[in-house]
């Protein structure tokens, strides 16, 4: 990206007639200068942070796109959380949103370095928690907008983070089959899984390090993790793959001063985050797309992540064997939901694939092709209502739906 | 006007009156009286006929919340309670007694309403007892011939616990509803 080129613009949490008028405003500023893109490609992007939910959605941006400048609009302008982002005073006008843009240019890679004076964003500095009841606790007033499609819209954003952004593929295409799959051995999951086997072999706790040192200390017995790390860190070196550079060692007595202090989690809790970043949306290679899946035991959502669509994805496997194929087709989520939720379950044990097709269930459950709001179970309508709510609870907002 | 319910049951203790209390948008109703028998070990008052809560939702409808009393001797409010109900959420102690077997009696009581509907069941005081495990509770679900059944450690005290077991259970009755 360049200055000479148009900048790509992404808007978090405006609704369509909102989007329309903020497309003509933008149109007034120059042909080239902006335009609205996707959120992976932008270059920029736009919140109202007075609009409902909109302290979630700029800490939210901030956590999944720590290095993307960001113009902010507000009434009460003075409260810069980053030498990234820019705030526009309402009401916007056209000079101050072209200043703001052409700030925008200047905090682009190709400038980047005048921008860091002062203060470095490291992976260390974005938070690993997003607060979220406490964020929109502070929100003061609720506006019109639908809270629920909102809810949605922070969900899969949010989401980002367990089950990345791949496109949906076509999956009767084989070329396309090389980036739906993934090898855990190669990655941290990998080596986690061969520690803590090692580990019950051998009896006693062990320790992953990096090229930095010790990582994490796996006590199988206890069922703890000790991560050293911050948990953007841990994901940071869960995400790709290890080359070598991640190894194990059982833990000796002098390790005791370094595990001491250190906050511990759920081992299985680990795991199944390290999977998740691992898998980003794809599936472990060998996995049959087929093959009809059987969930043994659902996986403990009150105390692990919830990926998107989760309990839907859960809730259809616990009625019966059904492909993975199918699973997309029958819930209509995009792949990579269903692929990831898959590979979090397959690192727990909690599922495994039949070798034998099964179209029953997919047949039983497939949405009809027309008027589906004729033929939808007589409660759904009440479901979906429900479910609002329930989505509200999870995230932490209560009110919802 | 439709009556739409989600059911709480279990051994006393279990946290369900606390869970109803938990997911209600209302303040609960309960039919606590002093305990009187074995019950006044584990705790000094007990529900009697039931526990009531409410979720309301934007369109003004209302998912009515009951709690069954966890005694045995009221197990004629049982049936009564989960006439035309949704689901049920079975809330279990895993401190107390044999875990197992309360989820193996529970199931039985019940299993007439889990059949027309759906069950999840949370496990509470996984704190204070560790075991059994998610897996035992499962494998007994098995055994009981119920299937894959979410079972999730909740704890009763906390919303978007009891809030992902109802979650839960919906997801089972119909995947295809979104929010």
């Amino acid at each position: 990206m360049t200055a000479q080129t148009t900048l790509r613009l992404c808007h978090s949490g405006m609704d369509r007639r909102a989007l329309y008028a903020f497309e003509i405003f933008l149109s007034r500023i120059g042909p080239d200068a902006c335009r609205i893109s996707d959120e992976g490609v932008a270059d920029v992007g736009f919140i109202d942070v007075d609009n409902e939910l909109g302290p979630y959605l700029l800490e939210g941006h901030r956590l999944l796109y720590p290095s993307r400048p960001l113009i902010v609009t507000t009434q009460a302008p003075g409260h810069r959380p980053d030498p990234l982002t820019i705030e526009v005073s309402k009401p916007i006008g056209l000079a101050a949103f072209s200043a703001a843009l052409a700030q925008v240019r200047c905090l682009l890679p190709s400038s980047l370095p005048d921008v860091a004076e002062g203060t470095e964003l490291s992976l260390e500095a974005i938070p690993d928690e997003i607060p979220v009841s406490a964020l929109l606790q502070a929100v003061p007033h609720r506006s019109s907008a639908d809270p629920v499609a909102l809810l949605r819209q922070l969900e899969e954003r949010l989401a980002t983070l367990y089950v990345g952004t791949m496109p949906d593929a076509d999956l009767d295409d084989p070329a396309t089959h090389t980036t739906l799959f993934y090898t855990p051995e190669n990655f941290l999951q990998g080596v986690i899984a061969r520690a803590l086997a090692h580990a019950r072999d051998i009896g006693r706790p062990v320790r992953i390090d990096d090229t930095s040192g010790a990582a994490l200390f796996l006590d199988p017995r206890g069922g703890r993790a000790y991560p050293t790390r911050s948990a953007n860190a841990v994901r940071a070196l869960a995400q790709l793959p290890t080359r070598g550079t991640v190894t194990m060692a059982r833990v000796e007595a002098r390790d005791a001063a370094l595990l001491d202090g250190l906050a511990t989690r759920p081992l299985e809790a680990l795991e199944w985050d390290v999977a998740l970043w691992a898998s980003r949306g794809r599936l472990p290679r060998g996995t049959h797309l087929d093959h009809p899946v059987r969930l043994r035991c659902w996986p403990n959502l009150t105390r692990l992540a919830v990926p998107p669509e989760a309990m839907r994805i859960a809730g259809l496997w616990s009625r019966g064997s059904i492909s993975l194929r199918d699973t997309v087709r029958v819930l209509g989520v995009p792949q990579r939901y269903v692929f990831a939720f898959y590979s979090a379950c397959h690192a727990l044990g909690l599922v495994e694939q039949l070798a034998i097709p099964s179209l029953a269930l997919a047949a039983r459950l497939a949405p009809p092709a027309a008027d589906p709001a004729r033929t939808a179970p007589p409660m759904r309508g009440l479901f979906k209502r429900l479910l609002g709510k329930l989505l509200g609870a999870r995230l932490g907002e209560g009110d919802a739906g | 006007m439709s009556h739409y319910k989600i059911i709480f049951g279990g051994p006393v203790g279990a946290g369900k009156t606390t869970a109803v209390a938990a997911a209600s948008d209302i303040p609960p109703v309960r039919t606590d009286a002093a305990a009187s028998d074995g019950v006044r070990h584990i705790k000094p008052q007990t529900t009697v006929a039931l526990d009531y809560g409410a979720m309301k939702l934007a369109d003004g409808s209302t998912i009515h919340l009951y709690g069954t009393p966890g005694q045995e001797r009221f197990d004629f409010m049982w049936e009564i309670l989960t006439e035309g109900g949704i689901a049920l959420i079975l809330l279990i102690d895993n401190s107390r007694g044999d875990p197992l077997h309360e989820l193996h009696f529970y199931l039985g009581a019940f299993s007439g309403f889990i059949r027309k509907t759906a069950v999840a069941i949370g496990i509470t005081h996984c704190d204070l007892q560790a075991s059994p495990r998610l897996a035992d509770y499962q494998a007994e679900l098995d055994r009981a011939g119920f299937g894959c059944v979410p079972v999730f450690e909740v704890d009763a005290r906390q919303r978007r616990d009891v809030c992902l077991l109802i979650e839960a259970v919906l997801s089972v009755i119909d995947p295809l509803a979104r929010a």
